[in-house]
């Protein structure tokens, strides 16, 4: 009996090893990116045919939603293999902080490294100097974008025809003009989401923060070394209040109104947005094609050229606390070549990480018309101190004082730079 | 000796209710009690807590801004909501408890708003709202009233009352409905009494139906204040707190403090704060009904 036994449980035990053997990996990845859902299971698909690795992609958007299902389970310690990152410092910092994120230095192999731009490597490096400044305890490379993005100027080709405008404007008095023969025209000239908390507020400030004080003096104004009362800083605050006396908003641009929504209706001439909002149009308005991109124009006494906020778009980690890290982190090599990024440009309609796909990019393509300023932009992760993003949202409302005509452009930087002592004394405590 | 047979049936009672009271306990009681606790720690919402003691009240009231302007905002919503909502609640109740001709059609009609949620009435009322293209604005230019086509989210004078009146218009028919089922308990009997004393409607009202409303007119007001404190996602979806911070309520900026800043254990002090107030609204609302009922 006690043979019968001990075969029994002998051949179970060969049973379970190779059950255990035979089931593949499987990996699973969230996301909160609805329009690039399918190609990612597509990408999935074909690394799974050339590994036999599963990826299961699931969506879970949008971005807010997404976000509060990850911190639930990263408390729950119930987080996937694949993470997509959502691009605020403060959160980035918490997930690396708690060991929730793979390092992924060791990994990163010359021929990888080489293939992604080494400024949005920089973008999630955790260096030495940073760990105090966020609190994270080992140095390194937390996570990786899978694609590019780029803020521009979007404007209506069909609406610049009929108002008599050939040209895009290059200078910022030329801008103002544009926006005059616009509304002469009976047209709209600009519509942007300068409502609420949108970052759209903060971002087209930037552009002029940059053209007027460089990225150092940006990145002084931000650790408080340059005040917000600075001329050049009330300069760049200014360019608000010249397109509202040159009559170029839209009505009721602090009230909600949404430019992506608007803009390819074809009722108005310009819009403040990112270049992956051309992969949006394709599914929301496929028929929309009356449209291009310019430059922010530089205004005449900036001494810089303006600096598109902009660099990764999409990111990813690798869940530290994984059972299947080295699968995981081959996953993220896979994503980030040559061929699927090439396959998640195409489908998507957004500018790929890979610099060789990158490079084999339809030239005359919307999208390729990005891909020259890819080296002017400004991806501030972690060139900015943490309580930055409080006070950008004391910039966005500020922004729509000036708009409302409620505060002048000296006003507003006065406050900001009463809020910005409240905030670094509050962060100080 | 009889005592015994008692207790033992209290442990059976006990028994009967001990899932609900579990439920109630994990679910209600201790999130409320952890939730206060977190106000005395810096907390990212995801590794260890810091203690910082009362560090986070001092904060939110004496050195930050942030919290008494969305206060008075939702106080504003508050109050219209107490004045022409339940007015308006209470005025359409009486209407219809008059056996007016397609009572049950109104009943229903005024209840839809409120059976929708506010994330569906917020995009609802952006379309009807939005400045250039919105239905509102394209009636009004059509009948001549042009001058009066504005932005009505994007101005400080007229996007709070407009949230306002989105929010009685969503919100109007819970006051409704509870209204009319007060008016239709109170005795017909009475009514013509009064009548045959020779009194009239104003009459009627003012000393028969008002006085015998007055719970369910403390009570509707108590839930309309704490519903339009605690407003949230009407605004999120409709203005964003804008513009310039013209629509900020506390829940807006314990979600921003939350979620954007990383600052749980701050936003949940001001949860605790916000949940003080209305505590003390409720209670003066008791006492005042009370004052009114003995008077």
């Amino acid at each position: 009996m006690k043979k019968i036994v001990s075969l029994i449980l002998f051949l179970s035990c060969i049973l379970s090893v190779t059950i255990a053997v035979a089931d593949p990996v499987k990996l699973v990845y969230w996301h909160y990116f609805t329009d690039r859902d399918a190609v990612l299971r597509k990408i999935a698909a074909d690394f799974e045919k050339q590994t036999g690795i599963q990826v299961d992609v699931q969506n879970y958007g949008p971005p807010e939603a997404y976000d509060r299902r990850l911190s639930a389970a990263a408390r729950g310690k119930a987080l996937p293999d694949l993470i997509t990152i959502t691009l605020n410092i403060t959160n980035y910092a918490a997930y690396v902080r708690g060991g929730h994120f793979l390092d992924l230095t060791p990994y990163m192999d010359k021929e990888w490294k080489s293939s992604i731009p080494e400024n949005y490597l920089r973008g999630f490096t955790f260096t030495p100097e940073d760990m105090s400044v966020y609190g994270v305890k080992k140095a390194g490379l937390y996570g990786l974008p899978v694609d590019a993005n780029c803020m521009a100027i979007f404007y209506n080709t069909k609406l610049f025809e009929k108002a008599g405008l050939k040209t895009v404007p290059k200078t910022w008095d030329e801008f103002i003009t544009v926006g005059s023969k616009l509304r002469a025209a009976g047209i709209d000239p600009f519509v942007a989401n300068f409502y609420g908390q949108q970052w759209e507020n903060h971002t087209f400030w930037m552009n002029y923060a940059f053209a007027y004080l460089g990225t150092k003096g940006f990145t002084d104004l931000t650790f408080g070394r340059v005040k917000f009362s600075d001329p050049r800083v009330v300069k760049s605050f200014k360019i608000f209040a010249d397109m509202r006396d040159a009559k170029m908003y839209m009505k009721g641009i602090t009230g909600g109104i949404n430019g992506e929504d608007i803009f390819p209706q074809n009722k108005v001439g310009m819009f403040w947005f990112g270049s992956w909002e051309i992969g949006v149009w394709k599914q929301t308005a496929p028929n929309f094609q009356d449209f291009d991109v310019f430059y922010p124009p530089k205004p005449a006494d900036a001494a810089n050229q303006c600096l598109l906020p902009g660099g990764p778009g999409a990111a990813i980690a690798v869940n530290a606390k994984g059972k299947n890290t080295e699968a995981a982190v081959k996953f993220v090599k896979y994503l980030t070549s040559k061929v699927p990024q090439m396959m998640y440009a195409e489908s998507s309609q957004n500018i790929p990480v890979n610099l060789t796909a990158r490079k084999e990019m339809k030239t005359g393509s919307k999208l390729a018309k990005f891909v020259p300023w890819m080296g002017s932009l400004y991806y501030g992760m972690f060139q900015n101190p943490p309580m930055w993003g409080e006070i950008l949202s004391k910039v966005n409302v500020e922004i729509q004082s000036i708009i409302l005509g409620e505060k002048t452009p000296e006003q507003v930087c006065k406050f900001l730079d009463e809020e910005y002592e409240r905030i670094k004394k509050r962060y100080e405590e | 000796m009889l005592k015994r047979p008692w207790k033992r049936r209290e442990i059976v009672y006990l028994f009967f209710v001990l899932p609900a009271l579990i439920f109630f306990g994990v679910f209600v009681i201790y999130p409320f009690i952890k939730n206060f606790l977190i106000t005395f720690y810096s907390w990212d919402g995801l590794n260890e807590m810091k203690f910082v003691g009362l560090t986070n009240y001092k904060k939110a009231l004496f050195q930050s801004p942030d919290f008494w302007k969305p206060i008075k905002n939702a106080a504003f919503l508050a109050l219209m909501g107490i004045t022409i909502q339940n007015g308006l609640a209470l005025l359409l109740a009486w209407i219809v408890d008059k056996e007016l001709k397609g009572a049950k059609f109104y009943r229903v009609i005024f209840f839809i708003p409120p059976m929708l949620s506010f994330v569906v009435i917020a995009f609802l009322w952006k379309w009807i709202l939005e400045p250039n293209l919105g239905i509102l604005n394209i009636f009004l230019k059509n009948v001549g009233l042009g001058k009066w086509a504005l932005a009505w989210l994007g101005m400080r004078e007229t996007a709070l009352p407009t949230v306002a009146m989105v929010n009685i218009w969503a919100s109007f028919g819970w006051g409704f409905v509870m209204f009319l089922a007060a008016l239709q308990g109170i005795e017909r009997d009475i009514y013509e009494a009064a009548r045959i004393d020779g009194a009239n409607h104003f009459q009627e009202f003012w000393k028969i139906t008002f006085p015998l409303l007055l719970p369910i007119i403390t009570s509707v007001s108590i839930l309309t204040i704490l519903g339009a404190m605690q407003q949230f996602d009407l605004i999120y979806v409709m203005t964003g707190g804008g513009p310039a911070g013209a629509t900020e309520v506390p829940v807006n900026q314990m979600y921003m403090q939350a979620f954007q800043n990383g600052m749980w254990g701050y936003a949940t002090t001001l949860g605790v704060l916000l949940g003080v107030i209305l505590f003390i609204i409720s209670l003066l609302q008791l006492q005042i009904k009370k004052w009114l009922v003995d008077w």
